[in-house]
């Protein structure tokens, strides 16, 4: 509801916002222009000034002090006007206004599209919908970060969603407070909220006869201290029976060509100074720091609503259309989908699918639209996590409503997450919870499906099918994303003699004819990211870590034959020369960080991102690599690249681990070994980096956590840090 | 080309008998190039004593910013532009209104005026202000500030 309440006005209104909030900050360098020009004034009154202006500008029809203190005057030349600064002292020109010209135009578009009153309506509510989408869009940002406390942390997501929630929370309190005056000042043209400014002097009745007096006897003008002047708009030229029409900050009046008296002065009152304190908070006029402040965030608005139409666009587009979808009154079981980001739909669909193939009726729904299900045997749960273990957008309101429900189904709980966050499948263990003391039935235990394994998924519905006494083959079919063409440039074997054949493969992108060549030089990918492939013959991309970045130049990756594994099968067979299509997905949360001791733990093809961040990494970091393999004969994988590293000082220590020689020792093993030096690296603000299989990273991480016990440190505390990351398969 | 039409028209008029009843006036206002926000105008009416009579038309939708229009709104403070209002005019754009005057105005010393101010810019009272004649009809009247050209025809 709230997402809806963001992104739909945001659709509506992108392109009105995107050129208010452009011309907005092009109109915030106003104030700053006119405090440049400002001139000193002191002890000069409003008569004195004007009779030199006027004697210095023939054709002078009004005098203006904006609120940064510049003196502009509107004269009236041969044919039509000019503005021009006055200097106060002289009278005299110094300069046209930086209001006039361009700035102006701009002011008239950002106001009213050029369109009177009814660009005036498009204007203000498009600033009524901006506090909307700002306001829900704080909301929404505080939902994913865990809390408002913490949105100042790191982002983690990537691309749109990553950029739209850093830029967002920049810029969100200027564009909240420019929307909001945008606003009133809407309403108050519009005459919906009292202004004050419909308060004015009438003209007098009578005025006095006789001859003129010189502007700088004028007493009531002489009362007037300069800086207290707003307007002072000159008489009519040869109408004996106009006046003065002088306005200050707190009122305005008519002052006599004849008698030099104020006439029918009028105090303009509290709601008036509302508005001008509003005003001036709105345009910076008067307050130009703040003014550059809410210009600078309103650049931003081009960024969020581009950004905002991309993720709008791919949660469209990840929900897929469910073709086999059983009406609710007729489902013989019940799947209900708790999603983010949309691609929780797709393995529901393929589990709607496989189960179709054996003529059940399935009903697939947001767990939000949970309901009566008159027919159903079962409901089952599959739910992502949002931020830090919230509810996913489609499942906002379902514990409640579940509350409520008088129907008691058996549930299956599967939870969608990713074991690098903090809050690891956070919301589907808080779901656990609540079914468990609700005394619900669980057809199935609770499972996980990390990073949308497919692995994990098809396990558990085997599971399921066993239990169903069903053969079920889910087909998930994954979004692929765009692909790149890459060609085998090299390959290096390993460990074909310890059954472990690993291949390093390096690969180029093939660059299109013409201008396509250009997007494809485009291809952007540090080592740790994630190179996605997709065999022949199969769907399902599978995933492999980068050991290389773009600034090498090429694309490598290592890869073990898996027993019966469809693309690390034909990967490893593979002649150079052979092209393939790949997609980079990017993993920002695995990463050496920028300063410190770096301690870089794997196994296996794990060595791969360790190689692709010691290729980065400057000298005298002091990286630490923890290597374990079955044989240095055989599977020692980057052993010369890194012998050189070691020669180089890339490398201060390489401690390997081998497990099929004599004295076998394993990687987690080193590190007990080593817990001293480990310790001494951690307090001198050391991370651990872990790559390897989910058997070895738990192995590892059992034997930090014992490393650091006696400092008083856990894995727990270094991981919520971001000073202990795992990439694990 | 275009004299020679207007002498056609005055000879038609002062051939035809003179009706009793209003005819429409076509009143157009060229505003003059500039930058800047569009121009309001109030184009009223005069009586031969210099009192005003009644308002042809109103350019300019946003009524606060009405009091710019100086002698116009001394006049009326606002008052009498019901129905006879329109968009503000921009720049270079030609507004053309009609209003019907009755024959006892015409070359009775009923005088025409244009107030034109834009915000930001300037204010330009009285900047035309041109009695209602027949001999009048077609002539082009430069202003000086935002009216580039005034005429009227009938």
């Amino acid at each position: 509801m709230l997402r809806r309440l963001h992104s739909l006005p945001g659709l509506i209104f992108g392109l009105v916002l995107i050129v208010l909030a452009s011309s907005g900050a092009l109109l915030s360098l106003a104030p700053v222009m006119d405090r440049v020009q400002a001139p000193a004034v002191a002890g000069l009154n409003v008569a004195e000034v004007a009779a030199r202006a006027a004697e210095a500008n023939p054709g002078l029809t009004k005098l203006h002090r904006s609120p940064n203190g510049t003196i502009s005057a509107s004269v009236k030349a041969k044919l039509g006007f000019q503005t021009v600064i006055i200097d106060p002292a002289t009278g005299k020109a110094i300069g046209a206004t930086s209001t006039g010209g361009f700035l102006d135009w701009v002011k008239e578009l950002h106001r009213s599209f050029f369109a009177d009153m009814a660009g005036h309506a498009v204007s203000g509510i498009s600033a009524g919908f901006m506090v909307l989408i700002a306001a829900s869009g704080l909301f929404l940002l505080a939902m994913a970060m865990g809390g408002l406390r913490r949105i100042t942390r790191r982002v983690r997501s990537t691309g749109s969603r990553g950029w739209h929630a850093r830029v967002a929370r920049l810029a969100a309190a200027g564009l909240f407070v420019s929307a909001l005056t945008g606003s009133y000042m809407s309403l108050a043209t519009f005459g919906v909220l009292n202004d004050g400014r419909a308060i004015e002097a009438s003209f007098p009745d009578k005025v006095a006869e006789g001859t003129a007096l010189p502007v700088n006897q004028l007493a009531a003008l002489q009362a007037i201290p300069l800086q207290n002047l707003r307007d002072l708009t000159f008489p009519a030229k040869g109408d004996p029976t106009d006046a003065f029409l002088v306005s200050t900050a707190t009122g305005e009046g008519y002052v006599d060509q004849v008698s030099g008296k104020m006439l029918n002065w009028m105090d303009y009152g509290l709601a008036r100074r509302v508005w001008e304190f509003i005003y001036m908070l709105h345009t910076g006029q008067g307050l130009w720091m703040i003014g550059l402040v809410l210009g600078l965030s309103a650049l931003s608005v081009p960024v969020l609503s581009v950004t905002g139409a991309a993720i709008w666009w791919g949660r469209r587009r990840a929900r897929p259309h469910l073709r086999h979808n059983a009406r609710a009154s007729v489902a013989d079981l019940v799947i209900l989908v708790g999603s983010e980001g949309g691609t929780t739909w797709g393995f529901a669909g393929s589990l709607l699918d496989a189960l179709h193939k054996h003529g059940l009726k399935v009903h697939v729904a947001a767990m939000n639209d949970l309901q009566h299900y008159p027919q159903a045997g079962g409901m089952i749960l599959m739910t992502a996590t949002y931020g830090d273990g919230e509810a996913p957008s489609s499942a906002s309101r379902f514990i409640d409503k579940l509350a409520q429900s008088q129907q008691r189904l058996p549930i299956a709980l599967l939870a969608f997450g990713d074991r690098m966050f903090p809050a690891y499948c956070g919301y589907a263990e808080k779901l656990g919870r609540v079914l468990e003391e609700g005394g619900w039935q669980a057809f199935l235990p609770f499972a996980r499906v990390d990073r949308q394994s497919n692995a994990d998924f098809n396990a558990w519905v085997q599971e399921l099918g066993n239990l169903l006494s069903l053969k079920l083959e889910p087909e998930h079919h994954a979004n692929i994303p765009p692909t790149t063409e890459l060609e085998l440039i090299s390959r290096e074997d390993y460990g074909a003699q310890v059954q472990a054949p690993t291949a390093i493969l390096r690969f180029k992108a093939v660059r299109k004819p013409g201008w396509r060549g250009y997007l494809t030089q485009g291809l952007r990918y540090q080592a740790g990211d994630l190179l996605g492939i997709v065999a022949p013959g199969s769907d399902l991309p599978r995933l492999y870590s980068l050991a290389s970045s773009r600034r090498d130049g090429f694309i490598e990756i290592a890869v073990r034959k898996m027993p019966g594994g469809l693309c690390s099968g034909w990967l490893n067979d593979m002649e150079p020369g052979t092209r393939i299509k790949a997609f980079v997905r990017l993993n920002p949360a695995f990463r050496p960080q920028a300063k410190g001791p770096v301690i870089m733990i794997a196994a296996g093809t794990g060595v791969g991102p360790m190689v692709g961040f010691l290729r980065t990494l400057r000298r005298g970091r002091q990286a630490v690599l923890y290597f374990g393999a079955r044989d240095p004969i055989s599977d020692f994988l980057y052993e010369g690249y890194l012998r050189d590293c070691l020669l180089e000082g890339r490398l201060a220590r390489l401690v390997p681990a081998f497990s099929r020689v004599r004295d076998r020792a394993y990687v987690q093993g080193r590190v007990r070994h080593d817990a001293a030096h480990l310790r001494d690296q951690i307090l001198r603000g050391g991370q651990v980096l872990v790559c390897g299989s989910i058997a070895m990273a738990r192995a590892v991480a059992d034997e930090v956590e014992a490393a650091l016990a006696p400092i008083g440190l856990s894995v727990a505390g270094l991981r919520a840090e971001g000073r202990y990351l795992e990439d694990v398969y | 080309m275009y004299r020679t039409s207007t002498a056609l028209i005055l000879s038609l008029a002062s051939l035809a008998p003179i009706a009793a009843e209003a005819a429409p006036v076509h009143f157009s206002v060229t505003i003059a190039q500039y930058y800047g926000p569009n121009t309001f105008l109030a184009m009223y009416l005069t009586d031969a004593a210099g009192n005003y009579k009644s308002t042809v038309w109103v350019a300019g939708g946003r009524t606060s910013y009405w009091r710019h229009l100086r002698t116009w709104y001394r006049a009326t403070g606002g008052a009498g532009a019901d129905g006879v209002t329109g968009a503000s005019v921009g720049a270079g754009r030609t507004l053309t209104v009609t209003h019907d005057i009755s024959a006892a105005m015409m070359d009775a010393g009923y005088v025409l005026h244009i107030d034109a101010a834009a915000e930001g810019i300037g204010e330009s009272p009285d900047e035309i202000s041109i009695p209602i004649t027949k001999a009048g009809a077609g002539q082009d009247i430069p202003g000086n500030g935002f009216i580039a050209n005034f005429k009227y025809r009938m």
